[in-house]
């Protein structure tokens, strides 16, 4: 795909009207510069840094959809003559291709329900346009069904350094199932717990939540059996990065903003989106606070204090962004986990491929049972 | 084939019709009837929910404009005594099909596809009435209606197995006969030079750009000011919000109004301006080269193909672009020069051509 001279990357509309660009073609420095979500520009920032490493170029486009024939794209020949491959930077809620060229996917941002069950939703009503897709990046989707399925070739590209958001401040971890207001309150009111507050355990156990992952009733239930388990054993850090939670779709960007932890606002909406997984998982998760458990605003980078000193489990779903951390990062655990549905999907897939080491693929609740050390006889 | 004729029957369902204020498809749906009508080589069956609409009421709501009348004839007659489509013949749909395999021989329209390129423009409901059932209304379709080249290639971007039953269906610009002699014995518009925006005021229109551009050097020396015909549609008052004081004076929103005040508000522009991210066709482009008016066009989807030559085109995101062409169009010399044009351009969308295309399926 980067490989040619030059690769178009088309945004996505979700966020295409918020970016405010002065035409319909711009350059990648004008669309970082903009107001776009920290995922999306991740995303550009991870194919412009791959295209300049293999010295050919990048422009954007904001609408792809606007070249759909003659006098539009005469223009854009005009504006990308010696360009011939399309990336297509997509929320899940649509797929554009780019009359002339061979168009690419990038699918970021499925950790909101929204977007991934939009491009479910994209499976089912248009499998011919997905399969037409040359390549993905960084996912392992296969599209269509029967005869016509097809998997677009995959692409890794991983993250070189940490994402950029602010470190992760770490909650006391309290819980009540009926409201999600007393529960926000309640953290807030223990305030922010210190990382070096935190030592004298022997395993973290790690797991970055989301929307989809959430609504995912095997994960939300591995979520509930993770609790309860460290309710039991005071040996066992466990951390749980709160779920992004974003405005309505179309409504501004497509993204998670700040999703901040500073005030009871902030934390309510991400609180009720973890609170009715927990709630509906079939486990009682006691209406208390452990000192460890806790959670986290944002994601645990390599460079966290709470890194390097005990053993790291981890386990994702597998809508879970994978890309926008280090091999580093990965490479410093002692297990990993993708909870999948399939084992041709997204993450396990995508995850064993851009690390150097088999990870623990797992399948299943029975599967997820066998991770925990359930059932390790 | 019918036994009292010797023209082939095609049954158009005509529910766009039975909405009581006619613009976008139940207009399309209306020229679409007459346009067969006028050619004369099928025999015209009406339909509303694969039951039998009389002849009779679809002329009487095409003479008032209005589907109220329609909806009173199903009430009263076709749910009493029902009389179901003749399923041997030929069904036809001007827009989304919603019943699939009920005839050997159907076709639908595909008027845009920007619930499937653009669903951050649509509400949930409007994306899954119009995509849900898609493949099931290609599968089943012996023809595909695209009302434009540019509809046609993004169905076909996305649904390339439809290829050999594509077919365009080009609509057409009309309006009745008794409009020019009320406007000759009405007073003139007395609201100064101005340009007119035609559309429903919604995100994919673009309106954004025109303010945007009221800050332009090209425009703000303009003494022009804007008319927006159009009817309030999704996401208006965000969009309202954001007019500023200042730019209230130049733009004045008409709201939803007749055909003859629209009639009226067009021949009385300088041009027209179609700002929009995205169109399958464009009538109102046409409809304002019918009356000699050229247009400032956004150069996207179908319109270049609709507007031709008589327009100046600009990129929808860009206002430089768009005050740089607006600055071009609005020079007296520019506009002469391209009224001719229009009128030359819209002719080149008549009944005839829309009609040719069915009676073709229809082996007329």
């Amino acid at each position: 795909m980067f490989s040619g001279s030059g690769l178009l990357v088309s945004l996505p509309g979700g966020e295409a009207d918020s970016i405010g660009l002065r035409g319909s073609v711009a350059e990648p420095h004008e669309v970082l510069a903009a107001p776009v979500s920290p995922e999306l520009r991740a995303a550009i920032q991870l194919v412009w840094d791959e295209v300049l490493r293999l010295g050919t170029k990048l422009k954007c486009i904001a609408r792809p959809e606007l070249f759909t024939e003659g006098v539009s794209q005469r223009w854009l020949r005009s504006q990308a003559a010696e360009f011939s491959e399309h990336l297509c930077l997509s929320d899940g809620h649509a797929v554009k291709p780019l009359e002339g060229f061979s168009t690419h996917v990038f699918f970021y941002n499925l950790g909101f329900q929204d977007n991934f069950r939009a491009l479910n939703k994209l499976n089912g009503r248009a499998a011919e346009l997905l399969t037409q897709v040359r390549s993905q990046v960084n996912t392992h989707f296969v599209f269509g069904c029967g005869a016509q399925r097809t998997q677009p070739a995959p692409l890794l590209l991983n993250a070189a350094a940490p994402p950029d958001h602010p470190p992760a401040a770490l909650l006391r971890f309290f819980f009540n199932r009926h409201s999600p207001e007393d529960t926000a309150n309640r953290i807030q009111q223990a305030g922010p717990i210190d990382p070096a507050s935190l030592g004298g355990f022997a395993t973290l156990r790690y797991l970055p939540l989301s929307e989809t992952a959430l609504a995912d009733a095997d994960f939300a239930r591995a979520v509930a059996e993770e609790v309860l388990r460290a309710c039991f054993d005071p040996a066992t850090l466990l951390v749980l990065r709160l779920p992004y939670v974003r405005a309505p779709y179309g409504s501004g960007p497509n993204g998670s903003g700040p999703n901040g932890s500073g005030t009871p606002a902030a934390l309510i909406p991400r609180i009720a989106a973890l609170l009715p997984a927990l709630r509906d998982s079939g486990l009682m998760v006691p209406r208390a606070s452990f000192a460890n458990i806790v959670f986290a605003d944002h994601d645990i980078d390599e460079d966290h204090p709470l890194l390097g000193q005990v053993p790291l489990h981890m386990l994702v779903h597998e809508s879970f962004d994978f890309w926008r951390h280090t091999i580093g990062f990965y490479t410093s655990a002692a297990a990993i986990g993708v909870l999948a549905a399939t084992r041709t999907n997204t993450g396990a897939a995508a995850l064993s491929g851009f690390l150097p080491f088999d990870i623990a693929g797992i399948y299943g609740p029975r599967a997820i049972r066998r991770w925990s050390g359930q059932d390790a006889a | 084939m019918n036994y009292l004729s010797a023209h082939p029957k095609v049954t158009l369902d005509v529910t766009p019709l039975f909405e009581t204020y006619w613009t976008g498809i139940p207009v399309f749906t209306r020229r679409l009837v007459q346009s067969l009508l006028w050619h004369g080589g099928v025999d015209l069956e009406f339909m509303f929910q694969l039951t039998r609409i009389p002849a009779p009421a679809v002329m009487a709501a095409i003479t008032a404009g209005t589907g109220a009348f329609l909806r009173e004839t199903f009430e009263a007659v076709a749910i009493a005594q029902p009389d179901l489509a003749d399923r041997t013949g030929r069904l036809l749909y001007p827009s989304v099909k919603d019943s699939f395999g009920i005839a050997t021989r159907e076709a639908s329209t595909v008027h845009d596809m920007s619930t499937l390129v653009m669903p951050e423009y649509h509400e949930a409901a409007n994306i899954a009435y119009h995509l849900e059932n898609l493949p099931l209304q290609l599968a089943t379709d012996e023809a595909v209606f695209c009302i434009s080249e540019a509809t046609r290639a993004a169905l076909l971007a996305a649904y390339p197995s439809a290829a050999p039953k594509t077919r365009l269906l080009y609509q057409y610009a009309d309006w009745p006969d008794s409009f020019q002699l009320l406007d000759r014995n009405m007073p003139p518009l007395r609201l100064g030079p101005y340009a007119v925006v035609v559309g429903t005021i919604e995100p994919r229109k673009n309106l954004g750009l025109l303010l945007r551009a009221l800050s332009a050097h090209e425009v703000r020396r303009s003494p022009l000011r804007f008319v927006v015909i159009g009817r309030k549609g999704w996401k208006v008052d965000q969009f309202m919000d954001e007019v500023p004081p200042e730019a209230r004076k130049r733009i004045l929103f008409s709201g939803f109004v007749s055909e003859f005040t629209k009639y009226r508000l067009i021949k009385g522009a300088e041009f027209l301006i179609f700002p929009s991210i995205y169109e399958g066709f464009g009538i109102p482009a046409l409809e304002a080269m019918s009356l000699g008016k050229p247009v400032l066009s956004s150069w996207s989807s179908s319109l270049p193909e609709v507007v031709g030559n008589a327009g100046v085109y600009f990129d929808p995101l860009s206002v430089s672009d768009f005050a740089a062409a607006f600055a071009s169009i609005s020079h007296p010399r520019k506009l002469a020069e391209l009224a001719p044009l229009a009128l030359e351009g819209n002719a080149a969308f008549n009944w005839q051509r829309m009609a040719a295309p069915v009676a073709e399926w229809a082996g007329a």
